[in-house]
């Protein structure tokens, strides 16, 4: 079928535009730019506005009418924000969250990925179905048992009551993106090193990671964000203040300690904060992410 | 083939460097994670280079960042000495290992909590609270506390309660009744009615932290430059608001979104027209007489006819939305909780003192003020707490008379306490506060049920809140809502 | 590795459950242990998160387990609840508000979707930063996303309102959140906004698996554009644009953090899905009884679509790859 590698690549791709006469063409591509602007602006528009908002300090922003440039330019709000010690711990725990949960999704996901690439083995078809259900799963089926298993399980306001969830419902995404990565490698780089002496497992490890490693990287991303952006279970396991998430921490901004109003400017200015790393990972990997929710999406 | 193994091992050395780093960013702490969970809220943040204009805190405790971040901690500028109840508050002190009690708490918008816990920690030794504030509105702390004493867990020991959750909890078997604690002459020095709000089936649930009713804020000055007096019927409301009313001021302000602040309001509405919810045997009746609808009908003409109540009023889903509109000066007269007075007195305030004041709120007929909702708030213990006798002590502390009044006097607190109000110092600093008090004798709670909350979330809530966009007529919203109220009460 | 004895019964057992082979080479049997081994983390991970307390939700809703009165009785009602969820009217507006939501904003991305996609498919310059920009709704936390659009659409300092204003299109601000009427169409945009980006990366990616020359095949036939589109394309763009309805149909179903963040249900309960129905029962009802057979009744409506969708794709082709 298709190769991923054909789809990371930008190479020029066969256009379908008919071969009109030069003016034709010229003004079909003055559309053609001025509904991408529009398509840019439809896409980055609302965050742009958010990014403006958080520049603006109180007065500025209840301002009527609108006042769409924040001048006078004022920090105060990720001041604000940063002196807030549970906002701080949101960024530390979301980090600690998304990060373990991606690193150990990633190694139960790798050698399962390989497993479905490679290997034919019982209960294959139940994995595979089990895999999907997973991904299809509405969490607030399991948020009543889970939080009294966790909480048996003495893990009660313990990181790994949100890192393992997390990495339950990564491992669809991780899977799938793997076993597409995996089966798109050339099965004769295995096949020579068994020959020459080598069991599977030292074949995976040699092999076919390094060589997978774009697909592992791509994966990680994806499982990164997901994780990152996780909502239900960070806001229903945690009770201590200080082990909150990002996503629950800025959802629960109303009434910040500073100011007794709806402080829109801090709000806006933890939704920059928050977004950041996923919108910076965003535009350098650009490439990667759109090729490994391709690949795994256009195989399903 | 060769440069295949030549790229093979590159990237092997990139793999193996990557997958070192990522491991070990997440490793160290899933170390500590494995251990026991996080102590007391007063550990600040690790340090974090690369954040802007944040002073090197790592060592330091949280109690110098109360009196920085949090400006004028609500009412004035009160120097830290009143802070610390006198040594005259009871204090429990006693050598040996501290019990450390978790008390799960709503958002304090003062700062002051902070503070107040510091110095019980200190004073305390044998005791120590570790404050814990859960999400923003009420109905965070309301999940949270049901998500883990559903699960019957012991991680909290105290927990704040909002006067509806003392029967709903009481009655899931999540507190403890604490008469044993609190003898009847204790008793006697609080406001009835925050006692009445703490009882259920004959046993009280919860102490009584502080108080909380409306009041209706006004100018003064303006008033007094127009020869008016605060209204005491609705008529005399809505002539006021339109006598003041400007471009820029609106005459009057209340919050109307589809939440329990919201429908709070056109209850009190339900009252001052005579009707109620429901009686004492817990039969509905609001749907009896037309209390209701007139209500319902009087708040939407002063929006939408009169407009002397601004249509942005259905989102204003905080207190603090309809206050920052009294103190910016864009108001002539609010009905807001006296919680919210602590906003007054902040720098930021446009409207300083002297030039407001609170009076009762108007009724139908201005024989008796309307009624004003009761929204005080409890302190109360859970049953799967193991620390329950420390727990206790703690809250006899928190609800003594010396934490009360300091309570009041710094954070601007009303107390459950009668006697705080007769204090010099309390009459100098807040002169509304005897209308506060009087006010208070009057207050009325909401039915007393551990349906209420269901009740309120999805009978009364959503008739409201049609009813206010205007979807639907008063009277069908007073028929759905009861109902869907009598449908609940069936169980 | 094997005994004697166990490699008989292995061998028979293993060719029973793979059929066609009579006899397997040892490699076969070792790779097939391999295999098992290498999933099993994966396999136990799901059990012990998912699959167990699935189970709990599942034995839950099998009684009448309400936490409101401690000593009420708990009886084991069998399918009562079931049974009572199929007359519920607040399930069946949830399902409407669900229904609702889903179908337009999946059906408009579709649209919308297609036409980007169609329009991109071709190297321009700044393709980069449209890929970018394309991924940043989609990397948003869909709770910031739903922050900022409820300042876009406050009814005083919205910049909706203003736009709208200033195009004459509105005479005074609308307090989007508050009028039922609008309020369900203002969270679908929304959600629009937030996924119609992804569906035309997936579909772009579709598109450009098509071979150049079919294109040009076409062409030569003198097939006019819309007839390209419809019988070159499309065709072949099907499996990639169901997989793409699937994966946003059964997230449209599972919405819980837009409306909790932006309108928790309100007003009245036009914007209440059917997550949002449930969350509720658990926590403000404290039915735990009934509120785990709303999420069982989820959990069934979510693998019907999926089985629905999957039948009309084929069986996934996620098979071994040699």
């Amino acid at each position: 079928m298709t190769a991923p590698a054909r789809m990371m690549s930008t190479g020029t791709l066969p256009t379908a535009a008919a071969r009109g006469r030069a003016r034709g063409r010229f003004l079909e591509g003055i559309g053609f730019y001025a509904f991408v602007i529009g398509f840019v602006v439809f896409c980055m528009a609302p965050f742009i506005w958010t990014l403006l908002t958080s520049f603006k300090g109180p007065t500025t922003i209840y301002e009527t009418p609108i006042r769409y440039l924040p001048i006078p330019f004022d920090l105060v709000n990720y001041r604000l924000i940063f002196e807030l010690d549970r906002f701080r711990w949101a960024l530390v725990n979301s980090v600690i969250v998304a990060s373990s949960a991606t690193a150990i999704s990633l190694v139960i996901g790798s050698i399962c990925a390989y497993a479905i690439a490679r290997l034919d083995f019982p209960c294959k078809n139940l994995l595979l179905a089990l895999v999907l259900a997973i991904a299809m799963f509405p969490g607030i089926a399991i948020i009543g048992p889970l939080f009294k298993q966790f909480n048996a399980w003495g893990l009660t306001n313990n990181y790994l009551a949100l890192i393992l969830p997390n990495v339950t419902f990564t491992l669809p995404i991780c899977i799938w993106t793997l076993t597409a990565f995996f089966s798109d490698l050339p099965i004769e780089l295995e096949e020579s090193a068994r020959v020459d002496g080598c069991t599977r497992m030292q074949a995976f490890y040699k092999i076919v990671v390094p060589l997978a490693a774009p697909g592992v990287f791509t994966a990680a991303i994806l499982l990164f964000i997901h994780a990152w952006n996780e909502f239900l279970f960070a806001r229903t396991f945690m009770s201590q203040p200080n082990r909150l998430t990002a996503t629950v921490a800025i959802a629960q901004f109303e009434g910040a300690d500073i100011a007794a109003q709806y402080p829109w400017g801090q709000i806006t200015a933890a939704s920059i904060v928050i977004t950041l790393p996923l919108v910076l990972l965003v535009l350098i990997f650009q490439r990667r992410i759109v090729s490994g929710l391709t690949a795994g999406a256009v195989k399903g | 083939m060769s440069d295949v193994l030549m790229r093979r091992s590159s990237r092997r050395a990139f793999l193996k460097t990557s997958l070192l780093v990522g491991l070990a960013v997440p490793g160290l702490p899933l170390l500590a994670a494995c251990g026991s969970p996080a102590q007391p809220a007063a550990t600040s943040a690790p340090a974090k280079p690369a954040e802007p204009a944040k002073p090197a805190e790592a060592a330091k405790p949280a109690e110098s960042k109360p009196a920085e971040a949090a400006k004028p901690a609500a009412p004035a500028a009160q120097p830290a000495a009143t802070t610390a109840p006198a040594a005259a508050a009871p204090a429990v002190k006693s050598t040996g290992t501290a019990t450390t009690v978790v008390w799960f708490a709503g958002r304090d918008t003062t700062g002051y909590r902070p503070k107040m816990i510091e110095a019980f920690n200190k004073s305390n030794t044998s005791i120590q609270i570790d404050y814990q504030e859960q999400g923003a509105t009420t109905t965070d702390l309301h999940d949270k506390f049901v998500t883990v004493a559903g699960a019957k867990d012991p991680s909290v020991d105290i927990v704040s309660l909002d006067v509806p959750f003392v029967p709903e909890f009481a009655a899931a078997g999540w507190t403890i009744p604490v008469d044993d604690v609190f003898p009847k002459e204790e008793q006697a020095k609080f406001f009835q009615g925050t006692l009445h709000g703490a009882t259920y089936e004959g046993k009280l649930w919860a102490i009584p932290w502080f108080n909380n009713g409306p009041g209706l804020y006004y100018r003064k000055d303006l008033f007094d430059v127009k020869g008016l007096k605060p209204p005491k019927t609705y008529d005399e409301l809505l002539a006021a608001a339109k006598a003041l009313q400007t471009d820029d001021m609106t005459g009057f302000a209340m919050q109307l979104p589809q939440n329990e602040g919201g429908i709070i309001n056109w209850i009190e509405y339900l009252w001052g027209y005579g009707g109620d919810l429901v009686d004492d045997k817990l039969n509905v009746v609001v749907d009896q007489g037309t209390a209701g609808v007139d209500g319902m009908q009087k708040i939407l003409d002063f929006v939408y006819k009169d407009k002397i109540i601004p249509e942005a009023a259905l989102q204003f889903r905080l207190g603090a939305d309809v206050m920052n509109l009294f103190r910016g000066g864009k108001a002539a007269m609010i009905r807001l909780w006296f919680s919210n007075v602590g906003d007054l007195y902040k720098d930021d305030s446009t409207v300083k003192a002297g030039q407001w004041d609170v009076a009762p709120l108007p009724s139908k007929t201005g024989e008796k003020p309307g009624p004003g909702c009761l929204g005080d708030w409890n302190l109360g213990i859970s049953k799967f707490s193991q620390k329950q006798p420390a727990a206790l002590e703690a809250v006899k502390i928190l609800t003594s008379y010396e934490y009360q009044r300091t309570h009041f006097l710094d954070g601007g607190f009303l107390p459950a306490r009668t006697a705080v109000f007769d204090d010099p110092e309390i009459q100098k600093k807040y002169p509304y506060a005897k209308q506060a008090q009087a006010s208070f004798e009057g207050l009325k709670p909401r039915p007393v049920t551990p349906f209420w909350p269901q009740m309120s979330a999805d009978a009364v809530q959503p008739a409201f809140g049609q009813a206010m966009a205007r979807q639907i007529p008063p009277d069908q919203a007073i028929k759905q809502m009861a109902d869907k109220m009598r449908q609940i009460l069936k169980g | 590795m094997a005994t004697a004895t166990g490699r008989l019964t292995g061998r028979s057992a293993v060719a029973g459950l793979l059929g066609s082979r009579a006899r397997k080479s040892a490699q076969e049997r070792a790779d097939a242990r391999l295999g098992l081994l290498l999933a099993t983390p994966a396999i136990l991970t799901i059990l012990l998160i998912a699959v167990i307390p699935l189970a709990g939700t599942i034995w839950d809703s099998l009684f009448r387990l309400s936490l409101r009165f401690e000593n009420a009785p708990r009886p084991f009602v069998g399918l009562e609840n079931y049974w009572t969820v199929l007359g519920d009217a607040s399930w069946y507006n949830a399902l409407q508000v669900t229904g609702l939501v889903a179908g337009v904003s999946v059906a408009v991305e579709l649209v919308l979707g297609m036409i980007i996609a169609l329009l991109i498919n071709r190297s321009f310059r700044g393709r980069g930063i449209v890929r970018a920009s394309v991924l940043v709704p989609w990397a948003l936390t869909t709770v910031v996303s739903a922050k900022m659009w409820a300042w876009i659409y406050d009814g005083r300092y919205g910049v909706a309102n203003d736009l709208l204003m200033r195009l004459g299109l509105i005479d005074g601000p609308i307090i989007f959140l508050v009028r039922p009427d609008i309020t369900i169409w203002a969270m679908t945009a929304a959600e629009i906004w937030k996924t119609t980006p992804f569906m035309a990366l997936l579909l772009l990616a579709g598109l450009q698996l098509i071979p150049g020359e079919l294109y040009e095949a076409a062409a030569l036939d003198g097939a006019s554009r819309w007839q390209t589109f419809w019988r070159v394309t499309l065709p072949i763009l099907k499996p990639t644009i169901l997989v793409a309805l699937l994966f946003r149909t059964i997230d449209a179903v599972r919405m819980f953090d837009l409306p909790r963040v932006l309108t928790n249900g309100g007003p009245g309960k036009s914007t209440e899905t059917v997550v949002l129905y449930t969350y509720n029962t658990f926590f403000t009802s404290l039915n735990f009884g009934y509120g785990s057979t709303l999420a069982v009744m989820i959990f069934l409506i979510v693998m019907c679509i999926s089985f629905v969708y999957i039948k009309i794709l084929g069986a996934p082709t996620q098979g071994a790859r040699r």
